[in-house]
Formats: structure tokens, C-alpha cells, sequence
């Protein structure tokens, strides 16, 4: 199995220092031998969302959950079902059944009530959901809503993976939608040219002037990682982020890096290389139990 | 050990005045009353945007009477933004107005970085043009659909129906300014508490966010004692 490592940072932002108010992003990650894996997830600022931290908190929790036990024992690359259908699937079926369990444990007070319809009540929860599984067959990548997920190669070229053009001026796609399944963009990487792959909520992108400069970042981090090692990132990536907010969006910043220690890359297989593609599955509604 | 990525900056936040410029608003000193409000508030506004430094907020405004035009067409950074008085004569072309911020909304020419962009209009008649389809040009962009809109109409000729139309916010009314003192407090709130729930908007589920509004602070209430005068 290529030796792949994490490394994850959340920052409050800027804004949310100046107005008191929590970090709404939430990350999580698993590394064994066969399997790693990398959850990020945006909580929706809307007053409406007054419990997304904790959707944000949930959802990455249940995503890593999910992912290893898919994962951790296979040995093949996952059928096309599985990545499309099964997973987009499963990850809204467990995470609609986690929030009801709070919900149900931690009813709305009554100021909250009023912002919400009753059969409205997941909105309050309402998140963004990015995650990456490496696997010794290649890597997988889910993406629910805003932020980004970008892949230095093994020729220092910096791929990012398209914008949906629907999420702009703070538009957001959201696992409490009602097909909030049929949303995922997925793709699977079978053999990676890929030195590292970097996730990030839609806060960092935004604190840079063009897309140049939040690529560049990409680049430095794998550039700073080889050169100086992954402590010397570590030590300092967090006041790196904070002056990005304070400089840039003012928003919550959570970024999460997957880099290959080994020097096993390969350039044969470049052209392997795809973008990813908007993919709406046409699969069994979700049964609104939850 | 420096930052890694590159250069830093703010979002930027477009701000456009949309000004009625016919002739029935140089009656009863109207069109002074805007040019003074208008002017009164850039320190307010200036305030704001210093409160809220990771939005860059840029102003413009557009004329419309006879046919529309930029007044200020290069988006000016608020805190080198000046007024320059309006004269009016003319009709109301307020859909060809809506068309010329359509054309700046098209998405080649914004930012997917930016913040919703805050659209005030002023009117005191109705629309002599095509109102509808210019609305409908400016609501098919989508920074114009997810525009934050507000109308303030002057006088009891305005068309409410039509300002109700623009704003598109089904908890949104048009407010109604009857004399100079009540048009001062509604362009004050238009550009301050507008603006600052605009320069820090939280993520909207895309569903919610067609409607094309961050979350609007409450309008001012009509406490001014002064009469009517519009």
C-alpha cells in the first residue's frame, strides 16, 4: 500500500472571532495500513441551521465510519455502483438516523422552534460533507456542496476539481436537502500520479485573490512537506490559516491534506487523469423515515 | 516560514445604486432630498464596511429617465466613493436600468468569490418600458438572482407592485418615504444594515438562496413627526 499520510487543521474565522460565534467546521480522519481517510464538512451559517456544527461534527464522524468499514478490508477497486449509488446513499441514510437520534435526545428549545417548520427540523442540522478514501487500488472522492478538493501530481501540476456553477455568493448544496443523495459528485482515481490531494472548505478559496494563488497553496504544501517535513508544517499551519482568514474571507477554515510518502509515483498513467463529472445517479429515493 | 498559496484578499461586495431620474422627481424638492441622502450616508457607509474588512465593498449607480445610463459606472472602493448630484427630465426606463445591471451581473464579469451584491431602488412612478423582461433579464443571471434587492419608493405614486416585483422577497416590502427625513432613514438602513448583513452572509442551502437574499435586518419604523410631504 503507497504510504499515504494526513495532516488536518480547522481554524475559527475571522468573522466569527469578531461576532463571538463558534467554528461551524468539522473534520475527521482514519489511517491504517490498507485504508486512509479524510472527512470535512461545512454547518451552514443560516439561523435557521442553529445546529449545523453539530450536523458538521456528525456527518464527517459518520463518513470516516462508513468509508473504513467499506474499505478497510477490500483489496480491489469498488464497483461503479458502490462509489455512485451505494455511498452517497449510505452517508445520508446515516447521517439523517444520527441527527434524529440527537434530535430525539435533545428536542429544540422553543426560541428555535419558531424558525423551523416541524417537518423542516433536519435544516437546523444542515452541512456540507467533503471526503477522500485511499485504498492500494486508488483513491476515492465525494463531494457534497461548496469547497474544494485539490491534487498535486507528480510533476508539480496543481488539478482542481470543477465548480459547481450553481454555488456562488454562498449557495450551498446540503445534506438535509430532501435528494441530497442524488447531489454527490464522485470520482475514483484507480492508479494515482498523485504526490498530494488537499481538501478544504469553501472558506480558504475564498481568501485568495484568483484561483492561481489558492492552487499555489496546494503546491507549497507539497513542496514544504518534501523539503522541510511534515512537522514544520504542522507546527505552523494553523497560524497560516488564521491570517488567511483574517486577511481574506473572515470565514471558517478547515483544510486537510492527504500526501504519498513514497517515491513510487509514476507518470504513465497522466492521461488516467479525468475530471470529475457532475453525475446524477438515478437511484432508489431515500424513504423519509428519518 | 512563509504562507504558503498566494496573494490574500477580501470578497468583493458590489453595491448599485438604481436611481429614478424622470421629470416627476424634480417636484417638491424629491430628487434634492436623494442627492442629499445619498451623499449623507457614504461616512455611514464607509463605517460599515471598516466594521466588516473581509468584504470589499464597491459602489456604482445607474440614471434612468429617458432611456438608462451608468452615473457611476467603474465600481468605486467605498471609501473613495463620492456622489455626483442627478438631474432629472424624462420618462421612467426603469426595465432598460434593470437590463444595464444585467449586463454587469453576467457571471464573465463577477467574481465566483463574491459576496451577493446588494441592488437599491429608487423610484417615485411607474415604469414607461418594459419593466417585466428587463427584471426577467436581471433575475436569469445568477448574481442577479441572488442579488440582495431593495426598493424604496418615494411619494404615493410609486408603483408598490412593481418595487414588490423587483425585491422578489415574499417578507420583503417596499419602503415608502413621504418626506426627505424619511427617505434619509430608509437610504441610511438600505446601506448600512443591509450592506453589513450582506459583507458577512452565511452559507444558504441553495433551495433558500434562489429566493436571492441573505437574511435582512428589520426596516426602520416610521418614527419621524415631520408631515408629508410627497
Amino acid at each position: 500500500m503507497t504510504a499515504w499520510r494526513i495532516l488536518t487543521s480547522s481554524v475559527r474565522g475571522a468573522t466569527h472571532e469578531r461576532r463571538d460565534k463558534p467554528n461551524q467546521d468539522a473534520v475527521d480522519k482514519h489511517c491504517s495500513t490498507n485504508c486512509v481517510i479524510l472527512a470535512l464538512a461545512d454547518g451552514h451559517g443560516e439561523a435557521k441551521c442553529f445546529r449545523s456544527a453539530r450536523g458538521a461534527k456528525i456527518a464527517v464522524e459518520k463518513t470516516v465510519e462508513l468509508l473504513r468499514q467499506k474499505f478497510e478490508k477490500s483489496d480491489g477497486s469498488p464497483s461503479v455502483n458502490i462509489i455512485k449509488e451505494y455511498l452517497p446513499r449510505e452517508i445520508v441514510r446515516t447521517w439523517r438516523h444520527a441527527i434524529k437520534m440527537h434530535h430525539d435526545e435533545a428536542p429544540f428549545a422553543e426560541d428555535h422552534k419558531c424558525l423551523l417548520l416541524d417537518s423542516e427540523w433536519r435544516i437546523a442540522y444542515g452541512t456540507t460533507l467533503l471526503a477522500a478514501a485511499a485504498i492500494p487500488s486508488g483513491i476515492l472522492f465525494l463531494q457534497l456542496g461548496d469547497g474544494d478538493i485539490l491534487i498535486v501530481d507528480s510533476d508539480n501540476n496543481v488539478h482542481s476539481f470543477p465548480h459547481d456553477p450553481r454555488l456562488i455568493g454562498n449557495a450551498t448544496l446540503s445534506l438535509c436537502d430532501d435528494k441530497a443523495d442524488t447531489e454527490f459528485r464522485v470520482d475514483w482515481k484507480d492508479i494515482p500520479t498523485i504526490k498530494l490531494v488537499l481538501l478544504a472548505t469553501d472558506g480558504y478559496r475564498n481568501s485568495f485573490r484568483d484561483d492561481q494563488g489558492f492552487q499555489q497553496a496546494a503546491l507549497d504544501y507539497a513542496l514544504l512537506i518534501e523539503q522541510r517535513g511534515v512537522d514544520a508544517v504542522e507546527q505552523h499551519i494553523e497560524e497560516w490559516l488564521k491570517e488567511t482568514s483574517r486577511d481574506g474571507s473572515g470565514d471558517d477554515i478547515t483544510v486537510g491534506i492527504l500526501w504519498c510518502e513514497d517515491s513510487l509515483l509514476t507518470l504513465e498513467n497522466k492521461d488516467k487523469f479525468s475530471d470529475f463529472e457532475q453525475e446524477v445517479a438515478a437511484i432508489q429515493p431515500l424513504s423519509d423515515s428519518h | 516560514m512563509k504562507r504558503p498559496g498566494g496573494e490574500l484578499s477580501s470578497r468583493p461586495l458590489h453595491f448599485i445604486w438604481i436611481t429614478d431620474c424622470s421629470g416627476s422627481m424634480s417636484v417638491k424638492g424629491k430628487i434634492e432630498a436623494l442627492n442629499t441622502a445619498i451623499r449623507n450616508v457614504i461616512p455611514h457607509m464607509q463605517d460599515t464596511a471598516r466594521e466588516n474588512p473581509n468584504a470589499k465593498v464597491l459602489v456604482r449607480a445607474i440614471k434612468f429617465s429617458d432611456g438608462a445610463s451608468w452615473h457611476i459606472a467603474e465600481p468605486i472602493p467605498v471609501d473613495e466613493f463620492t456622489w455626483a448630484d442627478l438631474s432629472t427630465g424624462g420618462l421612467t426606463s426603469l426595465g432598460r436600468a434593470l437590463r444595464l445591471v444585467a449586463e454587469q451581473l453576467n457571471t464573465s464579469q463577477m467574481s465566483d468569490r463574491g459576496l451577493p451584491p446588494v441592488l437599491v431602488l429608487v423610484s417615485d412612478g411607474q415604469p414607461t418600458d418594459d419593466f417585466k423582461s428587463g427584471l426577467n433579464e436581471l433575475l436569469a443571471t445568477p448574481w442577479g438572482k441572488k442579488s440582495v434587492r431593495i426598493a424604496i419608493a418615494i411619494g404615493e405614486d410609486a408603483d408598490i407592485d412593481v418595487l414588490q416585483q423587483f425585491i422578489g422577497h415574499p417578507e420583503l416590502k417596499p419602503l415608502v418615504a413621504h418626506n426627505a427625513e424619511q427617505l434619509v432613514h430608509f437610504i441610511k438602513w438600505a446601506s448600512t444594515a443591509v450592506l453589513q448583513s450582506a459583507s458577512a452572509p452565511s452559507s444558504q442551502m441553495i433551495k433558500d438562496s434562489n429566493t436571492g437574499n441573505v437574511p435582512i435586518p428589520k426596516p426602520p419604523t416610521d418614527n419621524v413627526d415631520v408631515d408629508d410631504v410627497w
